[in-house]
């Protein structure tokens, strides 16, 4: 209870996170454009509590930060399915200090400095900024729907039997200097 | 249990006591450790619990994190490890259940929501909910519930374990105590035997055999101490029993009777010879009045004497008349003595009777004997005075010297003879209790000057020095006092054959008078003195064996100043002379 005092809106907006995975079964065929109104599909709820969950397994050096106050961006490239969804998530949040901030960005160039960078299934050209950030050191790229060939970013989301699952990359992720909770690897797919 | 402890043997009490206090010891201590073993089990087990609900929450909030439950029961799958887990669930942030083990069990099977974080016992598990955390964050609840087989289990082999141990003590003690018991026991019963033995023999003479100086060490020479002078008592107690059957005896086969009274006069003992003379039987008399045996005359005699005893005065001797059974009157001579208890206490008389009836018979008979002759004496001595005066008379108108001196001497013998009668005269009136003792104020001075010119006439040999009284008025029998005075006098002279000072004086203190003749004549040995006045007493000596006499004198002079309330006394020693003395109450002057 405490905990949940202290992180209001995230503890209440997780608990609809989970109970929105628990009926997902049943609601993911349903009529989402409804719900859509105010919130993401289920789906896209769980990735963005997934996305700021990333950032209490995995572990960024603090040379990925220019000051002790920057901020930790998250970053979003092309359509973002999230609407304020993930602003609510992360607010009030930190990062070992950091505030949480996110940031989205129309094309590939836009992205300046990023912790985490979503990368959007729609209309970005996903094989670009792969490409672009396979030697970017200290961006946890997060790929979303699979089908991306070999690379698919250090991890993508997939879903299987109706879960939103993880797969990651650990070579990629070794590459981009970050290093991963050995909890989170053990639940993830491994490539 | 341990009122029967009372009465069992030593030895059983002591192994008793011995095992008693090894069992309780044993139990206690057992019962001390199994406590200690049951908080330390259960502080451990919660140890144990707590650290695997640790591990298994740290493994957990990936799990947890990403909503992956086939994970999260795979984490939970761990606990088989631990067989007394019995179950456990995952909650999530939101409280609700997410993952379950054993994976079997429904959502019935554990809590509905997480509670308060902590491990605890309820009702005969371990439960424990444990806060998962990643990055300090809270990311659910682990709940986990663990069985207490495992101590049930430890517990019931330790009271297994502890009640063969306490058995096998038990016995252990047993042998033990056996043997140690002994070292006090031993001594006891040793003790115990000899006293058995002394009390059955009766036998003094055996002593304990002392083993230690502890307390029954001392015991012993408390004990021995006590043989000994139970021993020594014994003798003295058989001694004096011994003293007493022969007294006894004595007392039984005397010829005097022996009684015993209280100071009171109840009579206490009576011999046979009591019997015999007073004709009533032992049974008949103890507990009854001595003074049933006094006529009625002589009633009051007895509380005189005990007046008298309780005073502090002797009374050795003295003589008396008594009645028996069948009121005949004898005359009997009682010797007093006073019986003390061990403290020096009076408490009783005892008084040796003797029957002196036919002695006064003899005495009386003599008496009588001896007046009738006197009398009879008398008579013609009478008549031989009287004509020897009427032939002095011729004698002395013919102035025949011769004849006058030789007539003066055969007056003088006569009167010397007349006196003599008289003295038989008056002792066989004493003797035969008809003295008569007629008192009357008389001036004791003409008295004395009288029998003092009387007695200077009769010798020229001696000088008789009269140191005068004085007018002095004394109540007594002036002639019998005067027979007193002519008695001292001429004893004077006759024990002073050498002729010298004879002094006569009176010294008057306090009332009384005191009338003293001192002669310087042979003295009186102490020997003699103490039977002096005794009836027909002699003094034997060489020097004065021609003194004729009887041995009446001084036992007629001490009656009579008897009958004055006085007594006669004499000072006296061998070859210094004699004094004698009596006191006379003075009326008047």
């Amino acid at each position: 209870m405490i905990v949940m005092n202290t992180y209001p809106s995230y503890g209440r907006l997780k608990m609809l996170i989970f109970s929105g995975a628990f009926v997902l079964l049943a609601m993911f065929c349903a009529d989402q454009k409804a719900l859509a109104q105010e919130k993401p599909a289920l789906e896209y709820q769980v990735k963005a509590a997934f996305l700021f969950n990333f950032t209490k397994f995995v572990y960024w050096p603090e040379m990925a930060f220019n000051t002790p106050n920057a901020p930790f961006v998250i970053g979003i490239i092309g359509r973002d399915p999230f609407g304020s969804y993930l602003e609510d998530i992360i607010a009030n949040e930190k990062v070992g200090g950091h505030p949480i901030m996110v940031q989205r960005y129309p094309s590939l160039r836009e992205i300046t400095g990023c912790h985490i960078l979503y990368i959007s299934p729609n209309n970005v050209p996903i094989k670009n900024v792969i490409e672009a950030y396979r030697q970017k050191k200290n961006v946890l790229t997060v790929s979303d729907a699979g089908g991306l060939g070999n690379w698919e970013g250090i991890v993508s989301f997939y879903v299987e039997e109706n879960k939103v699952k993880l797969r990651i990359g650990v070579k990629a992720a070794k590459n981009a200097e970050l290093e991963i909770s050995s909890k989170l690897l053990k639940i993830a797919k491994l490539q | 249990m341990f009122s029967n402890l009372k009465d069992t043997p030593i030895q059983r009490k002591l192994m008793s006591v011995m095992l008693l206090t090894s069992s309780f010891v044993l139990v206690l201590m057992c019962g001390a450790y199994l406590v200690f073993e049951y908080y330390s089990f259960k502080s451990n087990i919660k140890n144990d619990v707590s650290t695997l609900g640790i591990v298994i929450a740290a493994n957990s909030s990936a799990a947890l994190a990403f909503d992956s439950q086939q994970d999260a029961t795979e984490i939970l799958g761990a606990l088989k490890a631990n067989a007394h887990i019995v179950s456990a669930c995952l909650y999530d942030e939101s409280g609700r259940q997410f993952a379950r083990y054993p994976s079997t069990i429904s959502a019935q099977d554990v809590p509905g929501k997480p509670q308060k974080s902590g491990y605890r016992f309820e009702s005969g598990y371990l439960i424990g909910y444990q806060p998962v955390l990643q990055n300090n964050e809270r990311m659910g609840t682990l709940f986990i519930k663990c069985d207490l087989d495992a101590m049930n289990d430890q517990i019931l082999r330790f009271l297994l374990v502890g009640c063969v141990l306490i058995v096998i003590s038990l016995f252990a003690a047993y042998l033990v105590s056996q043997t140690l018991q002994r070292a006090i026991s031993a001594p006891i019963l040793a003790l115990e035997q000899t006293a058995n033995m002394i009390s059955k023999d009766q036998n003094y003479a055996i002593r304990a055999v002392k083993t230690g100086k502890d307390e029954i060490g001392s015991l012993t020479d408390a004990f021995n101490h006590m043989l000994s002078r139970l021993e020594k008592q014994n003798l003295e107690i058989m001694e004096s029993e011994e003293a007493s059957s022969k007294l006894a005896a004595i007392v039984e086969t005397s010829n005097d009777a022996i009684i015993g009274q209280t100071l009171d006069g109840v009579i206490t003992s009576w011999n046979k010879s009591a019997e015999r003379m007073f004709g009533y039987t032992a049974d008949e008399m103890i507990g009854q009045p001595i003074s049933k045996m006094a006529p009625a005359e002589r009633a009051d005699e007895n509380k005189g004497i005990l007046a008298r005893l309780s005073k502090g005065e002797r009374i050795e001797n003295f003589e008396t008349e008594r009645v028996d059974k069948y009121n005949k009157l004898f005359y009997v001579s009682i010797t007093v003595s006073i019986v003390r208890d061990s403290l020096g206490n009076t408490i009783g008389v005892s008084k040796i009777v003797r029957d002196i009836t036919e002695k006064k018979q003899e005495e009386i008979r003599k008496n009588d004997f001896i007046a009738i002759v006197s009398h009879e004496l008398k008579t013609p001595l009478t008549s031989i005075k009287a004509y020897l005066q009427l032939l002095l008379g011729i004698a002395k108108k013919e102035q025949a010297s011769f004849s006058i001196n030789a007539l003066s001497k055969a007056e003088g013998q006569v009167k010397k003879m007349t006196s003599m009668v008289q003295d038989f005269l008056s002792l066989a009136r004493l003797e035969g209790g008809n003295i008569q003792i007629n008192k009357v104020p008389f001036e004791l001075q003409l008295l004395m000057q009288e029998v003092v010119d009387e007695a200077m006439m009769l010798n020229t040999q001696h000088k008789l020095i009269y140191n005068n009284c004085g007018s002095i008025i004394v109540n007594g029998d002036r002639d019998k006092i005067g027979q007193v005075l002519i008695n001292l006098l001429s004893n004077a002279v006759k024990y002073d054959p050498d002729g010298g000072e004879i002094i006569v004086s009176c010294d008057q203190t306090d009332g009384k008078v005191r009338i003293s003749i001192t002669d310087h004549g042979v003295g009186i040995s102490e020997k003699d003195q103490a039977s002096l006045f005794d009836r027909f007493y002699r003094v034997r000596n060489e020097k004065v064996k021609t003194v004729s006499g009887f041995g009446i004198g001084l036992y007629l002079v001490a009656t009579i100043v008897g009958y004055h309330n006085s007594s006669i006394k004499v000072r006296s020693s061998e070859g210094a002379g004699s004094t004698f003395y009596f006191d006379l109450d003075v009326i008047g002057s």
